[in-house]
């Protein structure tokens, strides 16, 4: 292992540990272990981790609020209104927003951040509307959250804020992809019909690696990501780890048979969370359409980074 | 043209600004009618081999042993993708020249030195003798034989389907030097010239129309044993040590093809309004394109560190495979009748031929899941 892997690894271990010990207060459990000098030293390998590992650990934080509440400078302490398409609505006359979005912990009771224009505001509601949102988010505590009033302050930069975000949401999106393929892998190496191991079919065993072609490929492309910097290249990530976790839970749920579809097992819960996650911020089929669009009307994409 | 060889810098990043700004200007003068034969497609790409190499671009990335200034397999990369962004098209040769070109360094210098240049610089073009009648995908099972008499070798025996081996000076053969059932032991790689007494080539035509392939017959070919890329039962390491580069820079390669091909795609259909399938079609092979090209940087980088690319490279080619059929697809489709009949769609209808073969060539997609489910995912062997 090289000194580089160590320091993954390392980092790798306190973030999970934190993850464990504190789902409830995780800024105070990252910062026990240093996070934001890690923030500040390498924030691709912070996000990366910290994201990675919510995933497979399929734990819901305030840590994607946290995350984009550091990224302005505003505190730790307060939930953000997270839209379903990419950039939110603007500001309109004396500071008014009107914003419809998820709050991702249920009860809103601290302070309401919403994106508008080029920034992520802090609103005195003048009216909430907070509902939960069910469906493939029904075992979180995720609220439909329709907020109108006034900005009392605009923090950092909204376009900076949605680069993370996506690359958050695509490090979780393969955490709960590497976990699923996991769960698939020990099932199929288990799991004995006809007098033999599942695994040992060649039906399985190639679902189970395109699976993981599915899954390296959408890590691979969230560090490309944070090393070019470019927001459509975060947006990219993001539709790309959505398309992952929709192929691999397909293969997972296909080769895990009944237990897979039963609620007590794992893996049904994983499924919902990586669907729930992809329509945040733009959904990954509406990133691949407007991408088909640009190209059908011959704009000169640039691939990401370079070699 | 105006750069020389002293002026390519070998930082990886100085060297992609200085190409990039040298292709701005001198890109059109790379450019090429279209081809209407294979043979033209495959003489204007060594055209354009050579162009790049007098100028001193293509030598970057290679050690100086087979003319190259030196430097890793970043600046070789590179060198493909802006080649590729500035719109020309890689010339066909380079994708077995980074197969069998740093195999051919690391186990016969010797022979790379004397040979390889020529290859390299557009000079040649070179076969990979590898498939047999009976011997594909299960490559070990190969029967091509060559028995040592005094200093050569007297091979015997067929190749079948070998990319360009019609038109190539000389090929790569991959030939049993041990007994048939000492299987991957008893293999050699052996540089063969297609031109010596006993080499009988047939072209062969592709689903596609054009010649691209060929049948060869080796009866009692004399090859000097010095001619060996590296030792005579060092074949199958050669070939594991080709199939690193066949499943990292050859996606390089490849996705930086196809970035070129989804970029020309709005001009070719010159189309406005778009339902919403068809976006989303292209798009999604643009994403898949922009996830084979982020595993090829991670593999690049690490040949180019000098580790080895290991079995989970096979998941690379699955994804690539999946991008090309992507890419293809989705032109076949919004092409409609035109992809059927049109003599304008033939570049097209050429790659959607191209990419159905992708998940065959090179190990086919069956062979790549197995490779990742046993070697990477550790799962139960299969039943046999």
């Amino acid at each position: 292992m090289g000194v580089d892997e160590e320091h993954r690894e390392l980092v790798r271990t306190s973030v999970r540990q934190a993850l464990l010990r504190s789902p409830d207060d995780l800024a105070a459990a990252l910062d026990r272990f240093g996070w934001s000098d890690l923030l500040a030293d390498d924030e691709a390998l912070a996000f990366t981790t910290l994201f990675e590992e919510q995933g497979s650990l399929a734990l819901d934080t305030a840590a994607l609020d946290l995350a984009a509440l550091v990224t302005v400078s505003a505190g730790t302490e307060g939930s953000v209104i997270w839209p379903l398409v990419v950039n939110g609505s603007e500001v309109g006359t004396d500071g008014r927003v009107d914003v419809e979005g998820i709050a991702l912990r249920g009860e809103l009771a601290g302070r309401v951040f919403v994106p508008a224009g080029d920034a992520l505001h802090e609103v005195a509601p003048s009216r909430l509307d907070a509902v939960p949102v069910g469906g493939m988010a029904r075992d979180l505590p995720w609220r439909r959250v329709h907020v109108q009033g006034r900005s009392v302050a605009a923090h950092g930069s909204w376009p900076e804020v949605q680069r993370r975000t996506w690359l958050a949401l695509a490090s979780e999106l393969t955490g709960l992809s590497q976990r699923m393929l996991d769960v698939a892998v020990e099932q199929a190496s288990t799991r004995r019909q006809f007098g033999r191991p599942i695994g040992a079919y060649q039906a399985v065993r190639h679902r189970l690696a395109e699976a993981y072609s599915d899954v390296v490929g959408s890590r691979a492309l969230v560090a490309a990501a944070w090393s070019d910097g470019r927001p459509r290249s975060a947006s990219w990530a993001k539709a790309v780890a959505g398309l992952a976790h929709d192929a691999v839970a397909k293969h997972a749920l296909q080769v895990c048979g009944a237990i897979g579809f039963d609620d007590e097992h794992e893996l049904p819960g994983l499924v919902r969370r990586g669907y729930a996650l992809d329509a945040l911020v733009g959904a990954s089929r509406a990133e691949a359409a407007r991408m088909g669009t640009c190209l059908l009307e011959g704009q000169h994409l640039r691939s990401v980074s370079g070699f | 043209m105006s750069a020389t060889v002293a002026s390519v810098p070998l930082d990886v990043d100085a060297y992609r600004s200085a190409l990039r700004a040298w292709l701005a200007t001198n890109a059109a003068t790379l450019e090429q009618p279209p081809p209407t034969t294979h043979e033209q497609h495959m003489r204007q790409g060594l055209e354009r081999s050579r162009a790049l190499w007098q100028v001193g671009w293509k030598r970057a990335g290679w050690p100086e042993l087979v003319g190259g200034l030196g430097g890793g397999a970043r600046l070789r990369a590179t060198f493909y993708d802006e080649v590729c962004r500035a719109g020309i098209d890689l010339p066909e040769t380079d994708s077995s020249i980074e197969v069998v070109g740093p195999a051919m360094i690391e186990f016969g210098p010797d022979l790379a030195a004397r040979y390889f240049p020529r290859y390299l610089a557009g000079e040649e073009i070179w076969g990979q003798g590898f498939s047999e009648p009976d011997a594909g995908s299960d490559l070990a099972s190969l029967r091509t034989r060559a028995v040592p008499d005094g200093e050569d070798v007297v091979v015997d025996g067929q190749k079948l389907w070998t990319s360009h081996g019609h038109l190539a000076e000389r090929m790569v053969v991959l030939v049993r030097t041990g007994s048939t059932e000492s299987r991957h032991r008893g293999l050699g790689a052996l540089l063969v010239d297609t031109d010596g007494t006993g080499v009988t080539r047939r072209p062969l035509t592709f689903a596609s129309g054009g010649q691209q392939m060929c049948e060869t017959f080796f009866d009692a070919v004399r090859v000097p044993a010095d001619r060996f890329v590296g030792a005579p039962d060092q074949g199958w390491q050669v070939a594991m040590y080709m199939l690193q580069y066949e499943r990292s820079m050859y996606a390089a390669q490849r996705q930086a093809h196809l970035a070129l091909r989804l970029r020309q795609l709005g001009a070719y259909l010159a189309r406005t309004g778009h339902d919403a399938a068809a976006s989303e079609a292209v798009g999604t092979a643009w994403l898949q394109v922009q996830a084979v090209r982020a595993r090829a940087i991670e593999s690049v980088r690490r040949l180019d560190a000098g580790e080895v690319v290991g079995p989970e490279a096979s998941a690379d080619k699955v994804l690539l495979s999946r991008a090309e059929q992507s890419v293809y697809e989705a032109l076949r489709h919004l092409d409609g009748a035109s992809f059927a009949f049109e003599p304008s769609a033939e570049q097209w209808r050429a790659g959607w031929w191209y990419s159905r073969a992708s998940s065959i060539l090179g190990g086919a997609g069956e062979i790549q899941r197995s490779i990742v489910a046993d070697r990477v995912l550790g799962l139960p062997r299969e039943a046999g």
